[in-house]
């Protein structure tokens, strides 16, 4: 199997309002992958309609394979889902309701529940009443449900949402670990882009229900040219230097903003003391998820080309 | 295989609940009002049997029940749906259809629990009183319990599905408490036949209950329901024709309820 998701066209609209329109996107199997899109882009009804809560208006979506409108019951088999805020019933332990949750799943024995609550930090939190947990805790018991059976494919909901550092940070090892030790793929919303550039291999970046842009991370930040932030004695005069070189500048605030091609950075500093102009400072510029994300969301065209 | 496992896993939930136990408590209860009722206000009355003691402790308990019945079953779609522990559910890898009828049998589990607890702890009463009076006939008298248990557990089935339907349609547990208690008119006619008219001898309007579908669907229930006060529901010949009838009734009743809630259900989006 190449792709574990499949979405084609998908549509939901709630009354007037088009909260996902036309989304196309593939998961690759093994791929950690980050969905991203500011709020209100239709990341969680996106979510919803994979895990066959929302009805689609339009379009098709597989699940590992299985097609989630026709199948919507049996599409979810191998899949672990953490939708949002995880709810339990406050009323029992933790233990009991990863239990529970775990009968739905087909049955899960003991030493399973043992497990998964050991991952997520629970162990000796597991036989209280989850009405004593904090959003913390919960998130954490959401994400050992969702480990339930093993699962092929999670798909976790803003994951680290409400956690502490610490717990944020063993979150990620959990994530890092579960694709590459147990070739889990992952499937991570998340508003966190240090977190998902940390953690996912591939990203899908939507914004008002649109497919933005997706591919793999490393591809999507690679640079065909260099960019270098320029201070300089006489900035006015360095850019009309630059500019007649054909390079790209902009003069900011109290500095130049230059971009030239791959391994031309040197030419910059060369060229301007050529002029008699000071470098002050030469600092080269790397492109960030962050940065990467605000100019693919500010554009908000599709750019599937990008693929 | 599904079904039987996902029954499992709500009866666990129910009977895990303080509430479930505290309506059992209220329930219990029950019979030790009715023997006090008849020990102490009809003490002189010698044609009252044990079995009338089980069997009006079955209809006051049904009354009490009734309410249990649409709490624990709004709670159990809508209040579920409200704490959104109704989405992780569905996230799993299991039918709605399933899961929708798992919570219609659980409540039946439920009710027919009921109902069994308050026969039984009526039957404590009953035995100082003694079960037969010399001249009764055993097995009538057992036919006459039975069907009272089976008129009372449809009853409530009914009940239940009602309002596992309405819960289906709204996920405000607020709004299905109070279309479940409005609209199972047989609790306000019971008391209003059974209690209010002979305390107070007072005869209230009934033009805008009639309409409603339990009063037209348990025309029996309603004609007996004054005897039932007295322990001699279907003490009287048993009417077998109009009993079927109205059985037969409530059974489309609940079957059509189950049918459309499950439809709906299959259909909804989940939004909570």
């Amino acid at each position: 199997m190449e792709n574990v998701i499949e979405t084609e066209s998908l549509t939901k609209l709630f009354g007037r309002l088009v909260a996902v329109d036309g989304l196309s996107m593939n998961v690759p199997e093994g791929s950690v992958f980050g969905f991203l899109g500011p709020n209100g882009a239709g990341k969680t009804t996106t979510i919803r309609l994979l895990t066959s809560l929302l009805h689609p208006n339009k379009g098709k979506m597989t699940v590992l394979g299985k097609d989630v409108v026709a199948d919507k019951s049996y599409a979810l088999e191998g899949v672990g889902c953490m939708v949002e805020d995880p709810a339990f019933y406050e009323y029992l332990s933790a233990r009991k309701n990863v239990e529970l949750f775990g009968e739905m799943r087909g049955g899960v024995k003991k030493d399973e529940i043992d497990n998964v609550l050991s991952m997520v930090g629970l162990s000796e939190r597991g036989n209280d009443k989850v009405k004593t947990y904090s959003h913390g805790m919960k998130q954490r018991l959401g994400i050992a449900v969702a480990m339930l059976s093993s699962p092929t494919l999670l798909i976790l909901d803003e994951p680290t949402s409400g956690l502490d550092p610490k717990g944020m940070v063993e979150v990620r090892e959990i994530i890092k670990e579960l694709a590459a030790k147990k070739n889990v793929t992952i499937f991570l919303s998340s508003h966190l882009l240090h977190e998902v550039s940390q953690v996912c291999t591939h990203v899908c970046v939507i914004n008002k229900g649109r497919h933005i842009v997706s591919g793999r991370v490393d591809e999507l930040l690679a640079e065909e040219e260099e960019t270098y932030q320029v201070r300089v004695s006489d900035a006015t005069k360095a850019e009309k230097i630059l500019l007649e070189k054909k390079m790209k500048v902009v003069l900011q605030k109290d500095a130049l903003r230059v971009s030239v091609a791959k391994g031309e950075g040197a030419k910059i500093a060369s060229l301007l003391v050529s002029e008699h102009i000071d470098v002050l400072s030469l600092i080269p510029q790397t492109k960030t998820l962050e940065t990467f994300f605000l100019e693919v969301t500010e554009d908000g065209t599709d750019q599937t080309g990008k693929d | 295989m599904e079904l039987t496992r996902l029954v499992k896993i709500e009866l666990v939930k129910l009977f895990s609940r303080r509430g479930t136990w505290i309506g059992f408590l209220i329930i219990a209860f029950v019979p030790i009002i009715l023997s006090l009722y008849f020990f102490v206000v009809s003490g002189e009355d010698s044609t009252i049997k044990g079995t009338d003691v089980i069997e009006s402790s079955l209809w006051l308990g049904k009354i009490f029940a009734t309410l249990f019945v649409i709490i624990v079953s709004v709670g159990m779609m809508s209040g579920e749906a409200k704490d959104k522990t109704l989405r992780v559910s569905l996230t799993s890898p299991v039918s709605r259809e399933n899961v929708f009828l798992a919570k219609f049998l659980a409540m039946v589990v439920y009710i027919m629990t009921v109902l069994l607890f308050v026969s039984l702890i009526g039957a404590l009463p009953g035995m100082k009183v003694g079960f037969l009076q010399p001249d009764a006939n055993a097995q009538k008298e057992a036919v006459r319990l039975a069907l009272s248990y089976l008129v009372y557990v449809c009853e409530l089935i009914f009940v239940a599905s009602f309002c596992l339907f309405v819960s289906v349609l709204t996920d405000s547990p607020m709004i299905a408490y109070v279309i479940g208690f409005v609209f199972n008119n047989q609790l306000t006619d019971t008391i209003q036949t059974a209690v209010i008219e002979p305390l107070w001898g007072m005869v209230l309007e009934k033009t805008s209950i009639t309409y409603l579908p339990s009063h037209f669907t348990f025309p029996y229930f309603i004609e007996q329901a004054q005897q039932a006060i007295g322990g001699t529901f279907l003490s009287v010949d048993i009417d077998w024709r109009l009993l079927q009838k109205s059985l037969g009734v409530v059974g489309i009743y609940i079957l059509a309820f189950l049918l459309v809630a499950t439809i709906i259900f299959e259909r909804k989006d989940i939004k909570g």
